[in-house]
């Protein structure tokens, strides 16, 4: 069970980027974001991509763990470019696909989607490309085959603007996924909820408590791997009396899920009131201010990035500016 | 045979072909009766003594070698019906306190018969309640009234009412006061007498070993070092010391005896009232 619960997408090892401080990093992505959203030529989006794409080869983080964040996001991608080019209808007319449905063709789309709903289950590897090559093949069959009764013609108009507005929302996308990624592979949550603290630690004064709020966070951070080795034995000690999380109707399952829940709660409230106790035992007060064990200071490299960061951004407003008149 | 295990390895990690793994137990052999037996399993921490514990309830599997338990053979390959053997052999675990959940003490109790789905589960758990000594009047408050002890007590008639074969429990004393694991190990000794239940303690309380077991096992870095009467493990001496265990207090203090004032004394006595015995017999001997 530990092997599978293991939080955060850390990737534990030594790069530049993780050497960074985690303020310098959270502005960075902060920044190049907006960036990504500033840019409206599709060169220069290329250019900010492949220029991301020299930083994460340079961190030595496998390019694998970034394909698989991309593949969650893949079906929105694929959705967003698809509705992108269906309806925009604006720039230069490109092609036309006039595609008509026969009762033929209906038939086969019924059995292919059938089928799909059938055999889905059982494709493990590269499952939206095998569906848009489906779907693709249905749309062939309608572009060339006219026979056995024809019922409805329609066309899709591909535009030059939709085409180009589909592929700037999918790279932005792309970007937004690669610096997002890129953070969460090189920073340790706690890292990050401390850069968190000492960036919004301004916000003091105006009567936001983060301290609070960075501390709720970390301790929350720190019980997950206890709570979990706790549901752990808690789930073998249930099972050991014969409850069977797995089997059963859906009601036996309810019940048998009570068994784990209930002592898990009891578990946490223990656990919470000891901690309350310990950290009241050492003179916690929460409103207190207070130095904490991991001074976090700039260096060098951070001021760099920074540096390189606000280059990008200005960049990208100027070349706007310039764009626009 | 009820337990039968020949050549087991386990390791926590997935058995990979070019990687050596860490196995947390080595070619364990170990044949356990179905009834009378009372066994410790005693090691260090990390000796593999709690995951022979969940081999021995099909909690985990094994990599190789055979567990078969009561004729069925739990493998990753084949599939068996587990609740067979969670029925035949109860696991209680450290703190079983923490398992606890129904509203009442004879619901709770009851859970582990109703989903082994035994016919007479109210007047198991009755008899189960009764046995660790929790009168009737409390069988219908909640398991969260209790205290520590009686929590504890309430937890192991949940094994009990499943009626197993054997009783394997993790740590039964730890953090009970003398007296409630005196209690608690009376309790173990009527079960393995009285409706000769097999019992396996695992442990690393010296104690506990001689008071109670006849039977002693000892894992060492998962290897199995010693199986045998207990007479024969505290007798070892090299042993003792070669895994570093400990004599219970009773053969301590006779040992000292013996060697400070130089007399033929049978130290090997288990209990306080053997080792008084032997001491009368001895001294009044030699004053006679």
């Amino acid at each position: 069970m530990n092997d599978k619960m293991v939080f955060g997408q850390y990737y534990p090892i030594n790069s530049w980027v993780h050497r960074l401080d985690p303020r310098a990093k959270l502005l960075s992505v902060l920044i190049l974001m907006i960036s990504v959203f500033l840019i409206d030529s599709i060169y220069i989006l290329l250019g900010f991509l492949g220029i991301l794409f020299i930083i994460v080869i340079s961190t030595r983080i496998p390019i694998g763990k970034f394909i698989n964040s991309f593949k969650m996001m893949s079906f929105v991608l694929v959705l967003t470019f698809i509705i992108q080019i269906l309806f925009r209808k604006d720039g230069d007319l490109l092609i036309t696909f006039n595609f008509q449905l026969t009762y033929f063709s209906l038939m086969i789309i019924v059995v292919t989607l059938l089928l799909w709903l059938l055999v889905s289950k059982y494709i493990k590897y590269f499952k939206l490309l095998i569906f848009l090559i489906v779907l693709g093949g249905l749309m062939a069959l309608q572009y060339y085959t006219n026979i056995w009764g024809h019922i409805v013609s329609y066309h899709i108009d591909i535009y030059s603007r939709g085409l180009v507005m589909g592929s700037y929302v999918v790279l932005r996308l792309l970007g937004v996924l690669v610096i997002s990624s890129l953070l969460t592979f090189s920073t340790k949550p706690t890292e990050l909820n401390n850069g968190l603290d000492r960036l919004l630690s301004p916000l003091k004064k105006i009567g936001i408590k983060i301290s609070i709020l960075s501390m709720m966070i970390s301790i929350a951070l720190r019980f997950i791997p206890t709570l979990s080795l706790e549901a752990d034995k808690i789930l073998k000690a249930q099972a050991s009396r014969g409850a069977d999380f797995k089997e059963g109707s859906l009601k036996q399952r309810i019940g048998q899920i009570v068994a784990l829940i209930v002592p898990m709660f009891i578990i946490s409230y223990k656990r919470a009131y000891d901690l309350a106790d310990a950290m009241e035992a050492r003179g916690y007060i929460p409103d207190n201010d207070r130095t904490s064990i991991y001074v976090l200071k700039y260096r060098f490299s951070d001021v760099l990035t920074l540096l390189f960061d606000f280059l990008v951004l200005g960049l990208t407003i100027f070349l706007k500016v310039a764009y626009a008149i | 045979m009820a337990i039968n295990l020949s050549q087991v390895n386990f390791s926590y990690e997935p058995v990979k072909k070019r990687k050596t793994n860490h196995f947390v137990l080595k070619d364990i052999d170990l044949k356990i009766e179905g009834k009378d037996e009372f066994i410790a399993i005693v090691g260090h921490t990390g000796s593999g003594k709690s995951t022979l514990a969940q081999i021995l309830n099909a909690l985990l599997v094994c990599n190789s070698g055979v567990v078969d338990i009561f004729g069925k053979v739990v493998s990753r390959k084949k599939k068996v019906k587990l609740k067979n053997i969670r029925q035949q052999i109860g696991l209680v675990f450290q703190f079983p306190e923490y398992q606890l959940f129904e509203e009442t003490i004879l619901k709770d109790v009851m859970f582990g018969p109703k989903n082994f789905k035994m016919a007479n589960r109210e007047e198991l758990a009755k008899k189960a309640l009764e046995t660790v000594g929790i009168s009737p009047d409390m069988f219908e408050e909640s398991p969260f009234a209790l205290s520590g002890g009686q929590m504890r007590r309430v937890a192991i008639a949940g094994i009990l009412a499943s009626n197993p074969n054997v009783l394997i429990f993790d740590e039964p004393t730890v953090g009970l006061d003398p007296l409630g694991k005196k209690e608690l190990l009376d309790l173990l000794k009527k079960l393995n007498e009285e409706e000769h239940k097999s019992i396996i303690i695992i442990t690393h309380d010296m104690e506990v070993v001689s008071s109670a077991c006849k039977r002693v096992i000892v894992l060492d870095q998962g290897i199995k070092v010693f199986d045998g009467e207990k007479d024969e493990l505290f007798k070892n001496d090299e042993l003792i010391k070669a895994h570093s265990l400990d004599y219970p207090n009773s053969i301590k203090i006779l040992k000292e005896i013996k060697e400070k004032l130089n007399i033929d004394i049978n130290i090997y006595q288990y209990t306080i009232e053997d080792a008084f015995l032997e001491l009368k017999r001895v001294l009044g001997d030699s004053h006679e």
